[in-house]
């Protein structure tokens, strides 16, 4: 698929801003969702209508598509192992070190645009602003209002009580 | 902003999360502890695959229609069930119970338990006790146990049969011959006041199985096919019955005395034999017409295989416990021996096996010793034994003494929490679901005896 025809050749994709970026084919293939379409589709001169995605975010989704074009593409089979490593690689790290409405937003795109390794690195990202905080540091990285009366609190840390490590 | 995500995004986060942070999450907003309760709980318990062994956990208790957090409740329950005897199996931290004593008395009991029930041989009687419904692990007080007697002369094995036919039970003796049995299933009665505790029945069994020439020593049936029923005798034959017209279809004569029988693959129809022979070992296909041995056999035992287990949520796994101290687990697609366990100090030979997916027991001939096997050689990976190479895992094990007894383990049997195990004397029951539960009270509590677990590596 990826084959010398495709070489050099582009595809145009429009943001929900009406941005237009020219894209190289293997670069848009990254997101499954794209490479579904372009494989469809055949050649074409059209724009592709992203309705989800605005200029910004789409930017900063290409970036990390063009800078992973050559990794290969995931398969079902390692999905355990992607799942059990939370290590997150230098410059995906340095990638995903945005403001929190970016990160979240880009989570979303690659939900959207069905970029599996993105996906997982965002969510790595998430999850390792939850782990070994306690809950008002979450509350404080989410912005998070506590709705509990103490004695509700105080219920559900009694709850919890098996999960201390002994 | 985080509850903005698609569901299957949120998951994706939960996944990654241990269950500390799990239980945190429910304290920073009322979101997030719904999200937890719903979600969270019942995502974890899946992710950690303990719906394969922790089926029988009991959620009766909370379906009750009244209260609508039951569901929710149900796994929280059951993920601190899990979790909890997962920390407690890591740390050696159980508690212990001797369910029946024996005084003056040297027997060779078996046991075999399911769902509802833990049956003995004592004996040539048999008795039983059913757990409570309620709570995991416990005996239901009001139907303690019941009794009858069964051969006239001591039993050697008991099978129980599976599934819709969990109220039968088979039964072999030294007086040659194999009983079968319905039990009365007596447990919608359990409120009624009149029921009398260790009430004596004089069951007749359902059919008898004579032609053994010798004391049968051991019987087995392919939970599939509740149709034939396979037997081994000291009269050095292996035979299969019709268990409706109890004709002895079709018998073969062993190369030696056997010891035990069991099936290897339920597909196959593959039957191992445990003998004292050349062989230790014999396995055989049955046919429509025939046993047909298994030609190239399995030679990695030194001596003769005493016990065998198979698990079902492993399916294609099988172990054996041999005379010559070595536990060996086998692939039954390669037929090989993927991984061996024997403690470095001890031994002993092997009376008694059986593992889950996580664990080896193994009774040893002496002493009351249990040891305990890591039965995964990669913690990550335990699913792939294409992995395991023979020889190739450390010994990760510790030993268990049961008491200050001499006798040997001759019969044993686990699930995910508990290890049962029957000695000459007496017979115990080990849980590591439990443990800050009897251990205050342990002076006064009859029930709990002195267990040294002994560490072998670290």
């Amino acid at each position: 698929m990826t084959s010398e025809s495709s070489e050099g050749k582009k595809v145009t994709l429009k943001s929900c801003d009406d941005v237009e970026f020219k894209v190289e084919i293997p670069v848009a293939s990254r997101s499954i969702l794209l490479k579904n379409m372009i494989e469809d589709v055949g050649e074409t001169d059209q724009s592709i209508p992203l309705p989800n995605v605005n200029e910004k975010v789409l930017k900063k989704v290409l970036e990390w598509c063009q800078h992973h074009v050559n990794d290969p593409q995931p398969t079902n089979d390692d999905d355990d192992s992607r799942r059990r490593n939370t290590e997150i690689d230098d410059w995906d790290q340095r990638f995903l070190n945005v403001e929190q409405d970016m990160l979240f937003e880009i989570i979303l795109a690659a939900n959207y645009l069905d970029i599996k390794p993105l996906l997982d690195i965002g969510c790595k990202t998430v999850a390792n602003m939850i782990k070994g905080k306690s809950p008002e540091e979450i509350r404080n990285t989410f912005n998070i209002v506590n709705d509990f009366t103490p004695e509700e609190e105080e219920q559900i840390r009694k709850e919890n009580e098996w999960a201390e490590d002994r | 902003m985080f509850f903005d995500f698609p569901f299957d995004v949120i998951v994706n986060i939960l996944d990654l999360l241990t269950i500390q942070d799990i239980v945190k999450l429910r304290l920073v907003n009322k979101s997030f502890n719904n999200l937890v309760k719903e979600y969270g709980f019942k995502l974890y318990f899946t992710n950690q695959k303990w719906n394969m062994i922790i089926s029988n956990i009991n959620s009766k208790k909370h379906n009750n229609p009244s209260s609508p957090t039951s569901l929710n409740d149900n796994w929280q329950q059951k993920v601190s069930f899990g979790y909890t005897t997962q920390q407690n199996w890591k740390k050696k931290f159980f508690s212990s119970t001797i369910i029946t004593k024996y005084h003056g008395q040297s027997l060779i009991p078996t046991l075999k338990f399911d769902k509802e029930k833990l049956l003995l041989s004592i004996g040539n009687s048999i008795e039983i006790y059913y757990f409570n419904k309620n709570s995991y692990g416990d005996f239901n007080k009001k139907k303690k146990s019941e009794w009858f007697i069964s051969h006239s002369n001591d039993i050697t094995d008991i099978l129980l049969g599976e599934g819709i036919d969990d109220e039968i039970l088979y039964t072999c003796s030294v007086d040659c011959t194999i009983k079968k049995w319905e039990l009365n299933n007596n447990n919608n009665n359990n409120n009624n006041d009149n029921y009398n505790n260790n009430r004596q029945y004089n069951l007749t069994p359902k059919k008898q199985f004579k032609g053994h020439r010798s004391s049968v020593q051991s019987i087995y049936q392919f939970p599939d096919d509740p149709i034939n029923l396979y037997s081994v005798g000291f009269d050095e034959t292996l035979r299969m019955w019709n268990t409706e017209t109890t004709q002895d279809k079709m018998e073969i004569s062993l190369p030696g005395r056997p010891r035990v029988i069991h099936g290897l693959s339920s597909k196959n129809k593959l039957i191992g034999v445990g003998n004292r022979s050349k062989e230790n070992f014999t396995l055989y296909y049955v046919t429509p017409n025939d046993f047909v041995k298994y030609a190239t056999g399995i030679k990695d035992h030194q001596s003769t295989v005493y016990a065998i287990a198979s698990n079902p949520n492993l399916p294609n796994t099988f172990v054996t416990g041999c005379y010559d101290g070595i536990c060996r687990l086998f692939d039954v697609r390669t037929m090989h021996c993927v991984a061996s366990y024997r403690d470095p100090y001890d031994y002993h030979p092997v009376f008694s096996v059986d593992y889950d997916a996580y664990r080896l027991a193994a009774g040893a001939n002496r002493n009351g010793i249990i040891r305990i096997f890591d039965l995964r050689y990669n913690k990550h990976n335990h699913d792939n034994h294409q992995e395991l190479k023979k020889g190739a895992r450390k010994n990760d094990g510790w030993s268990l003494y049961l008491g200050n007894n001499r006798s040997p383990v001759y019969s044993l049997q686990m699930d995910h929490s508990r290890i049962f195990a029957a000695l000459s004397n007496m017979i115990w029951m080990l849980d590591f679901s439990k443990y800050k539960l009897n251990y205050s009270n342990n002076h006064n509590n009859p029930c709990l005896h002195y267990t040294h677990a002994k560490n072998w590596l670290g």
